[in-house]
């Protein structure tokens, strides 16, 4: 039992006897874990509720194969992260990336960058998050998941590993070439900047 | 180039400061916990029909079984008790003829 008085044995003892109760505190114990995954990893075109309940009916069903080798968290965060993986490889259109698409503050930020050394100034967070979050739709869903966690959500490669299942080399190599492929991406669009 | 990834890096951490902040996620929705646990049972209840149907065929196919299974012995107990014989055949006959 944790310090909150959920009991996860009771729970899952609960979820495999098909208990409805146990249904409804497994979702509110799991709901704000499963939430900033989506949001962090959501389909352009896909509403966060919609594919979080995916994730739980997915879980819930399949709560019988879960064999207590990993804590229950990160058995949540794969089915999370691979359930929000198909729906971005569902989202098989991969927008062309243009200067002429972005707006004044994204342009201004762009021109920023290539003027000045200094760090952006913290009003220019939404601006540089919707500049990566076009950039990012050029990836693969994999690297885009990598990119996220690693770069801007400021996982470890250890936290990435706990919450994938993949291992230290796969995701060091596929970090390594999702970042080249991101580098290309920002290349491109800085280039369409000084035509 | 060295000032791309430099620029990059630059752009990413700002972006990082625009994430959704963990303690920012708000409580469940009215009305999602009841969905997802009806999705559930409704995920898990194509196995019960599957079962409902095996059985249902189960039972069917020893119905099915039993009729033909009654049908033989009938037709052996008819063919038994037959009269073969030409008398009983001329008798069974005559009735006949005479309509």
């Amino acid at each position: 039992m944790d310090e909150a008085g959920f009991d996860i044995e009771a729970c899952l003892e609960g979820l495999r006897r098909q208990d409805e109760r146990a249904a409804t505190d497994f979702v509110r114990e799991y709901y704000s874990l499963v939430l900033k995954i989506v949001r962090s990893h959501l389909p352009r075109r896909t509403a966060e509720e919609d594919l979080c309940q995916v994730v739980f009916i997915k879980i819930l069903s399949n709560i019988g194969q879960y064999s207590g080798k990993v804590p229950i968290g990160h058995w949540v965060s794969r089915i999370a992260i691979n359930t929000c993986l198909n729906a971005l490889k569902a989202e098989s259109v991969r927008p062309e990336i243009r200067w002429s698409d972005l707006s004044e503050d994204q342009a201004a930020v762009l021109s920023n960058l290539a003027s000045s050394p200094a760090e952006l100034s913290p009003d220019s967070a939404a601006a540089s998050r919707d500049i990566v979050e076009t950039l990012l739709a050029g990836l693969k869903p994999q690297d885009r998941l990598l990119i996220t966690m690693l770069h801007l959500e400021g996982y470890s490669m250890d936290d990435v590993r706990q919450a994938t299942g993949w291992n230290i080399a796969t995701i060091k190599v596929r970090a390594f070439r999702a970042r080249q492929k991101l580098k290309q991406f920002f290349q491109e669009l800085n280039k369409q900047g000084k035509i | 180039m060295k000032s791309d990834d430099q620029s990059l890096d630059r752009l990413l951490r700002s972006a990082g400061q625009a994430m959704p902040h963990p303690a920012h996620v708000e409580e469940v929705p009215f009305g999602f916990t009841t969905r997802v646990v009806s999705g559930w049972l409704a995920a898990s209840s194509p196995s019960d029909v599957m079962g409902l149907q095996a059985l249902w065929f189960r039972r069917s196919l020893l119905g099915a079984l039993a009729v033909m299974l009654l049908s033989v012995g009938w037709s052996y107990k008819t063919d038994v008790t037959a009269p073969n014989e030409d008398m009983a055949i001329a008798s069974y006959a005559a009735p006949a003829d005479l309509q």
